[in-house]
């Protein structure tokens, strides 16, 4: 895990840390959405926002921070 | 339970779920038939809600299997029940607080589809609410945009957890109106509640809930001769 934060650069690891925070306040609301009921009436699982919602974010972390790894060096 | 699983529309079977150790749940079942009103009695914090919510995969039940529309569920949830047509209407927290009362109609309709809309809202008079908010309801005005909610989803299965809580005495009969009209269609209805005569009136059978298990009474009327039942829950007999 340590690795794979070692890949993005250090401005992205602090956007990165944000997007953690912030996907987990997401997941709370979403957790507390469901649990209201009317999203399971709907048919829309809390799982399934989630993977909607946070997972594409850190993916493009994941993809920016690794290009601009190659782009700009090691050193950068 | 009398009838073959066959004839249930839903059927949740030997339920257990504990709480720190301590069992609320046994070997509780629930079930609704098509077309037919359950209603499900039992004394304050018995069991029931957590009976339904364990059922529908809103709480974690320890053992236990839920049955519907010929679909096996070891772990189930709601959403995957409510696309096959389970609309779950508990006794507080279905409408969002963010949307007006309009706006949650709308995903229903998005997401299902209806062409009794007007009618339904007609029915339960509640086109005049469309523009509130949650918070702007009342408490009888709230059950029945609930109510309206699952009857415009038109669903097959509806699980309503103490609909005549904080409803007005007039509207008593409208609730119990819609009800039937939605058992009437092939609805498979189970309703939760204390409000005895109301409810025994409106019931086709009786499931009563008592020390973390479930005892399918039969209809109101061999119910009330359930000598058990008459002397710990409805207090008619000593």
């Amino acid at each position: 895990m340590l690795a794979v934060f070692e890949l993005f650069l250090p401005t992205t690891r602090v956007a990165l840390l944000i997007v953690i925070i912030v996907g987990l306040l997401l997941r709370l609301d979403i957790k507390r959405a469901h649990e209201d009921v009317l999203l399971g009436n709907l048919g829309v699982s809390g799982l399934g926002l989630w993977t909607m919602t946070v997972v594409p974010v850190l993916l493009l972390e994941l993809v920016a921070g690794v290009a601009g790894r190659i782009l700009l060096g090691p050193g950068a | 339970m009398t009838a073959k699983p066959s004839e249930f529309a839903f059927l949740a079977d030997s339920i257990g779920k504990s709480f720190w150790g301590n069992p609320v749940l046994k070997a509780a079942s629930l079930w609704a038939r098509p077309g037919l009103i359950t209603v499900l009695f039992g004394l304050n914090g018995s069991g029931k809600t957590t009976l339904i919510k364990a059922a529908l995969g809103l709480l974690r039940a320890d053992r236990g299997m839920v049955q519907f529309h010929g679909c096996t569920f070891l772990a189930p949830r709601l959403h995957k029940l409510a696309r096959l047509g389970l609309f779950y209407v508990p006794d507080r927290g279905l409408l969002s607080r963010r949307m007006r009362v309009e706006q949650q109609l709308e995903l229903i309709t998005a997401r299902f589809g209806t062409s009794r809309l007007r009618e339904w809202l007609e029915r339960l008079d509640v086109l005049d609410l469309l523009s509130r908010s949650t918070h702007q309801l009342s408490g009888g005005e709230r059950r029945r945009v609930e109510l309206a909610m699952a009857a415009v989803r038109n669903p097959s299965c509806l699980i309503i957890d103490e609909p005549l809580t904080e409803i007005e005495p007039i509207d008593r009969s409208l609730v119990g109106g819609v009800l039937r009209q939605m058992a009437a269609s092939g609805c498979a209805v189970v309703v939760t509640g204390h409000d005895v005569a109301d409810l025994m009136a409106l019931a086709d059978e009786v499931i009563w809930m008592v020390a973390g298990t479930t005892h399918g009474l039969g209809t109101p009327d061999e119910a009330k001769a359930h000598h058990q039942f008459s002397r710990e829950y409805l207090g008619t007999r000593r």
